[in-house]
């Protein structure tokens, strides 16, 4: 379907669902196309093509929301899925919040050049260049017994929203990405494995020698990693897995997870709870970042929030329902899939620079953790209580003293941010381009070990 | 049926001409429904179907998948070309006509998705759980109940000839409950289910749930931390499986094997646990979560033995997974949905019981912890080191219970807990959960009786 077809099968559906009887109704449209190859002892062991589809509707009857969606989309189909969302609506709670209010807006299509940059590289080079980075894997130090996962993989969506209204807003991106991994064995020593992975928006965004000697490099570390006695210590995480504990708590900052009584701060809007030089936004049009977009899941333009200002909590993520029910500020961060019912949700978290040096923050003894085990299970988002399985490096003054695996992280992440030492003025982005922040030194965090 | 035969032979015919040397068509139509209870109201219903089908090519051992929602013959057949452009030879096949697989369905299920039980009825149950839990106690400050049912149907042609199809009907009944005392919160779950129609329910008594569940988060509010080290730890029956799960069971899937990133690839036949473990995998168990008629190659299921008296017996083997190791299949192939190509993947995997009790294995132990309630876990397969989360748990001290802790992550290495668990209990039980790997998330059970760890790290606070 080209792009006037996909608008004329949205506003069919839209008059359908009032025909049917919704007085108000939303429509979400995702499609996509995907290549993936997988390689394996030198050879293709997977090679994967799809396009995939999925057409979503929110409808509002009375003070009753219903929603429902299909992957099939003739007309039998939508309407099957339309009468299903007016069914749905009858046992909905009624909302004096929820409703399908976004305005009819002056964005049509909202891609991004530098989000969506057509590729046509041929499939056998993507073929030789998944092969030649396991190669290169193997090669690279003649302890590599193997190289489990190698693919390359790129695809290209595209998210429609519409309603009654008169929204009707798209967005393509495109999207490229590398997974390797490396598995290492020597005499004596347990084996070590370590996955690493790059994204871009091109084939030629990515840089397969980067991301071996990376790889490489931390697998042969961990190797020689050893537990380290049982105590405190001060921890700075690498910024991939910063960008994982902070994405473990993000009901913190939801303003859905508030409504649903399961954000624990929920009444602390204008408290300080953490560091004072800590500063976390949400950006939706940050230079290079990986999750820009014009427009929320309700079809409203989005806009750069302040959540956390030296320390003070300012703002929850917010769609029009959540914000309409806590009294707060609209934030444009509606987030839904054409599966589920309207949540919130953020693009790219920023934590501004703090006032350190990197030098600073490097200063004196501490674990600098590069990967963790056990993210999601240990954690429990209401308490704040974590405990992750950890590999890192013991530091003093920003020199390796010894290389550390086989030992668990605990404490309390409220504790934890109240706790920091500090920040650095640098700023790092995650390997998936959608967190960035500097170095930051938590003080006192438990380490389990020998 | 939910692909004509006539569109399917031709699409297998493609691939032949394209000199395929094996070529299996998934299709699948999944409804699904999730009603959420919060605030003791309706929260939410999703509701929706998905359609789709997943086209599979071997050449030799390597796999090529492509996935639509279409159906029209010029797509197939275009994704049939697309994948093979590169493979491409002289077709060495000979077109075989479908014969259908005869099985008897050993989950039968009675009031599916596809059997309207009145929404009333759900939200009567759900409101149930959520009304018990709230009276407990004062400081249950939020209850989601929310019931998951899927009813899938799946029907798989292959170049060898065979037409299966399958009838999947899942539900689930997820319960959280929140508690607040002061300024402290904690949380605690639990998810009961089967691959059963909503008459699961009647095994399901929601006020025994929702106590459970009560139980278990206000154990974890106001407890003390957990103390931090290497330490003897009881593992109780039912979701204590998960130390299997992560510890072994994800070792033994040819997934791991044939790449040989599992530590237990060239093993079999060894002794790689304590002689007090004998584990299984079985697919056969009448209507339990991680249960299958057949697999998603179109296998009938099967009980696999695969740790006996402490020696390796089998692994968990799919069908590339066979071409590439030589172990014989074991209707192990599974996957998400028909946007993933089938890899090897646990169903309901176990301990199996032994003759200890559990007041023994507490009386045995001078310092160490008590995991009444495991939560989820993770493994690397190269390396066998896993991690898995305590929910509640108690110290044990001179032999005997005497409080309860905060939540802890325990870690360690397959090979290494596998030889330090030293008692095997009585008390068997089985709980389900949703599994990640190469081919998505699928419905799996773990299960063990209580099992004494003689030594592994506890991630505590203290």
């Amino acid at each position: 379907m080209n792009t006037d077809q996909v608008q004329e099968l949205l506003e069919n559906t839209l008059t359908k669902a009032k025909t049917l009887g919704a007085e108000s109704a939303e429509v979400l449209f995702n499609r996509g196309e995907s290549f993936s190859v997988s390689t394996e002892s030198k050879n293709i062991s997977q090679y994967k093509v799809s396009s995939a589809q999925t057409l979503g509707v929110r409808i509002k009857k009375g003070k009753k929301i219903g929603t429902c969606s299909s992957e099939s989309i003739d007309q039998d189909a939508i309407d099957i899925m339309l009468k299903q969302a007016l069914e749905n609506s009858n046992f909905s709670k009624e909302s004096e919040f929820e409703d399908i209010v976004a305005p009819k807006s002056n964005i049509f299509d909202a891609t991004d050049s530098n989000d969506y940059k057509p590729d046509e590289t041929d499939p056998q080079k993507k073929v030789d260049y998944a092969l030649a980075m396991e190669r290169e894997i193997l090669e690279a130090d003649q302890r590599v017994q193997n190289a489990p996962y190698n693919t390359y993989s790129d695809g290209v969506s595209e998210y429609w929203v519409a309603n009654t209204n008169g929204v009707m807003s798209f967005a393509k991106t495109s999207n490229n990405s590398l997974l390797t991994s490396s598995l290492m064995a020597e005499e004596g020593k347990q084996q070590a494995m370590f996955y690493h992975y790059q994204v871009g928006r091109t084939f030629s965004d990515l840089n397969r020698e980067e991301l071996v000697k990376e790889t490489v490099k931390h697998t042969s570390n961990f190797l020689e990693g050893k537990s380290i006695s049982t105590g405190k210590y001060d921890i700075v995480f690498s910024i991939d897995i910063l960008s994982d504990v902070f994405g473990c708590f993000s009901n913190l900052f939801s303003g859905r997870r508030a409504v649903m009584g399961l954000n624990p701060w929920r009444d602390k809007i204008e408290n300080t709870l953490a560091f004072s030089e800590l500063t976390i936004k949400d950006n939706p049009n940050y230079t290079g970042a990986f999750g820009n977009g014009a427009f929320d899941s309700e079809g409203y333009p989005t806009s750069e929030i302040t959540l956390m200002e030296n320390g003070v909590l300012k703002s929850f993520l917010q769609n029009s329902s959540t914000a309409k029910e806590l009294g707060m500020k609209h934030t444009a961060n509606a987030s839904r899939s054409p599966r589920s019912a309207l949540s919130v949700g953020g693009s790219n978290t920023i934590i501004e620079p703090g006032k350190q040096t990197d030098h600073d923050i490097q200063t004196g003894e501490y674990v600098h953790i590069v990967d963790m085990q056990g993210l999601h299970s240990g954690t429990d988002s209401m308490s704040g209580d974590f405990s992750f399985g950890a590999t890192g490096y013991l530091m003093k003054d920003g020199e390796m003293q010894s290389v550390v695996r086989g030992v668990t992280v605990s404490g309390n992440f409220f504790d934890a941010l109240r706790n920091i030492k500090g920040l650095s003025n640098q700023v790092e982005a995650n390997r998936g381009r959608t967190f960035f922040a500097p170095k930051i030194k938590f003080s006192d965090l438990t380490i389990a070990g020998a | 049926m939910l692909l004509e035969q006539e569109k399917a032979s031709a699409v297998i015919d493609e691939a032949i001409a394209q000199g395929a040397d094996f070529c299996d068509i998934y299709v699948e139509k999944m409804n699904f429904q999730n009603l959420k209870i919060l605030h003791s109201d309706v929260e939410e219903i999703d509701t929706g179907i998905d359609f789709g089908l997943g086209i599979r090519l071997l050449y030799g051992t390597k796999v090529l998948y492509g996935y639509t929602n279409r159906t029209d013959i010029e797509e197939l057949k275009r994704i049939v070309r697309t994948l093979s452009a590169l493979d491409r030879k002289e077709p060495h096949l000979i077109s075989k006509s479908f014969e259908d697989l005869s099985i008897k369905s050993i989950h039968p299920a009675v009031n599916g998705l596809d059997h309207a039980v009145p929404m009333e009825e759900k939200i009567n149950f759900l409101m149930q759980i959520d009304k018990h839990a709230r009276s407990l106690d004062s400081r249950i400050s939020q209850v989601n109940a929310t019931s998951i049912e899927w009813f899938k149907q799946v029907e798989i042609f292959n170049s060898e000839g065979l037409h299966a199809t399958d009838n999947r009907n899942y539900t689930r009944i997820a319960n959280m409950v929140i508690a607040q005392d002061g300024g402290e919160q904690a949380s605690a779950f639990e998810g009961p289910g089967g691959l059963s129609g909503w008459e699961v329910t009647n095994r399901i008594n929601p006020k025994e749930l929702a106590e459970n569940v009560t139980r278990q988060v206000l154990t974890k509010l106001g407890a003390d931390p957990c103390p931090a080290g290497k330490m003897p730890v009881i593992l109780d029956n039912g979701f204590g499986g998960v130390i299997f799960h992560e510890a072994c069971g994800h070792l033994l899937e040819t997934t791991s094997v044939q790449k040989k990133a599992s530590v237990f690839w060239d093993k079999m036949d060894t002794m790689i646990a304590n002689p007090v473990v004998s584990a299984v995998d079985d697919g056969t168990m009448p209507n339990q979560w991680g249960s299958i008629n057949i697999d998603d190659e179109g296998m009938p299921t099967q009980k696999t033995q695969l740790i006996k008296d402490g020696k390796l017996t089998n692994f968990l083997v799919d069908k590339v997974g066979n071409l590439k190791t030589g172990h014989p299949r074991s209707g192990s192939g599974r996957k998400q949905n028909y946007k993933f190509a089938p890899a090897s993947r646990m169903r309901n995997t176990f301990i199996e019981p032994g003759d200890s009790s559990l007041d023994e294995m507490i009386g045995s132990v001078d310092r160490g912890i008590y995991c009444k309630k495991m939560g989820g876990g993770s493994v690397s397969p190269g390396t066998g080191e896993f991690n898995f989360a305590a929910q509640e748990t108690y110290l044990i001290e001179n032999g005997k219970i005497s409080k309860p802790l905060k939540s802890a992550t325990l870690i360690g290495t397959g090979p290494e807990v596998l030889q330090k668990i030293s008692m095997v209990g009585k008390n068997f039980d089985l709980a389900p959960g949703m599994c990640g790997s190469v081919s998505g998330a699928v419905p799996t059970t773990v299960g063990q009786p209580a099992l004494k760890i003689d030594e592994i790290l506890v991630g505590g606070q203290e």
